[in-house]
């Protein structure tokens, strides 16, 4: 019978790397709530469709990583399953350590439900489940029969390290990214300014001509007049009405505005006065509107 | 006490970064529109450049024509025409009613007499001088137009 006691906790050699194997532990739930201890547990692996969750003591990990600086640490479990030793078919399965020690494995269906260290031949487990440590199978390799896994264990202090290198590298990033685009906004921004103010520069420059001429015309208007002032079609019209009507009623108009209205006693009964719009009024009278 | 379900994962550190660079892109956008929205550009930015030529040429043809008479010389014509259509000529300072208010040198006067009178004699007034029509105004055979006689100063 093989024992591994030996190749557990110092720096041993596989496919030609430098690594230590350590005790872990499969569990569906952290061990820290299985166990009500005040220790500190890590997550190794998440669990998959050949085991549940992997585990480790974080003082573990940490008590190596001091020991062994830049050696990585992976689980024995971990590796023994990455490397395909464990058999589906087998309920209860052992790495044994010592004679009376070592490790326990619980298969169902072909996945490794829990993992965790035995002593004195006798398992921290409920026997109910109707397994019994005399049908265990004993799990033998070779340490070159070993492969390891992707990913070391790594403490937590080493995650929150690592955790902290992606945050910092974020904030980088972010840092970057805001300055490049506020560097973007600000030339758009910038070039925009500057297009509309030589619009207005443009604009103000003709605005002044404009200007300049408005006032000379003005000048000019004061001595001179294009067309001399000419309101003689309205005032043909009102005489006409006045021929007929002496005392027509105009209430002031301004002629600029060139709407008139008038009201009369009476109409030129040969004249339809195609002109205006004419209205009879309930005294007689008549009138009479037109625009120019 | 550090707990794992602290340290932030990747995606969760990705997920802020992507944030910050969308709120980032987001203000951006927002002050640059905002700041095109508040650039106005003149209502009459468009017809500048016609309306001067327009003027120019108004200025040119106004330059074209003859000085407008003597203020006093046109006043004695319409003092003539008037009393020829038997219509009374008056001094009339009314600021309240509408009159001329154009640049050249202007005097307002009144004509008064019956309607038909009236009116005949403003045409044959604005024939004869230069003279703004302001308003009129007939009650019961009684006329009254305001006028403004323009011309120049001596």
């Amino acid at each position: 019978m093989k024992l591994y006691q030996d190749i557990l906790s110092i720096p041993i050699s596989i496919g030609g790397k430098s690594v230590i194997l350590t005790s872990d532990i499969v569990s569906e739930i952290d061990p820290v709530e299985v166990r009500k201890v005040s220790d500190l547990s890590t997550m190794v692996m998440p669990e998959s469709r050949r085991h549940h969750a992997i585990w480790a003591w974080d003082n573990d990990i940490s008590a190596l990583h001091d020991e062994y600086k830049g050696v990585p640490v992976y689980g024995l479990v971990q590796t023994v399953i990455n490397s395909g030793l464990v058999d589906e078919d087998i309920g209860l399965q052992l790495i044994k350590l010592t004679d009376n020690s070592g490790l326990y494995l619980i298969v169902q269906d072909g996945k490794v439900i829990e993992a965790d260290l035995y002593s004195g031949n006798h398992l921290p487990i409920d026997e109910s489940i109707g397994l019994s440590f005399h049908d265990a199978l004993s799990i033998e390799f070779e340490v070159d029969e070993l492969r390891l896994p992707k990913q070391e264990i790594e403490s937590i202090l080493d995650k929150s390290k690592k955790a902290e290198k992606v945050r910092r590298k974020q904030w980088v990033y972010r840092g970057i990214a805001v300055s490049l685009i506020a560097t973007i906004a600000y030339g758009v921004d910038f070039f925009l300014e500057n297009v509309f103010n030589e619009k207005i520069s443009t604009y103000e420059a003709k605005k002044s001509d404009h200007d300049a001429i408005v006032e000379r015309l003005h000048e000019a208007e004061a001595r001179r007049l294009l067309n001399w002032p000419d309101n003689g079609v309205a005032l043909a019209r009102l005489m006409q009405l006045a021929s007929v009507d002496p005392t027509i009623l105009i209430n002031d108009i301004s002629l600029d505005e060139k709407t008139y209205s008038a009201t009369v006693q009476n109409i030129d009964p040969d004249n339809i006065y195609k002109w205006a719009t004419t209205k009879r009024n309930q005294d007689g009278s008549w009138t009479v509107n037109w625009k120019e | 006490m550090m707990n794992l379900k602290n340290i932030p994962s990747i995606n969760e550190e990705l997920k802020i970064t992507l944030f910050v660079v969308a709120v980032a892109i987001g203000f951006s956008v927002y002050t640059v529109i905002n700041r095109i929205d508040d650039r106005i550009t003149p209502a009459d930015y468009d017809q500048i450049e016609t309306m001067s030529i327009a003027k120019q040429k108004m200025l040119n043809d106004t330059l074209k024509t003859n000085e407008l008479p003597p203020l006093w010389n046109s006043w004695s014509v319409l003092k003539n025409v008037a009393e020829l259509y038997n219509v009374k000529l008056t001094i009339h300072e009314n600021t309240a009613q509408k009159q001329y208010e154009g640049p050249a040198a202007s005097w307002h006067a009144a004509l008064t007499g019956k309607p038909k009178d009236v009116f005949a004699s403003l045409i044959a007034i604005q024939k004869a001088a230069p003279v703004h029509a302001n308003v009129v105004r007939a009650v019961e055979g009684n006329a009254l137009a305001t006028i403004s006689l323009l011309g120049v100063e001596q």
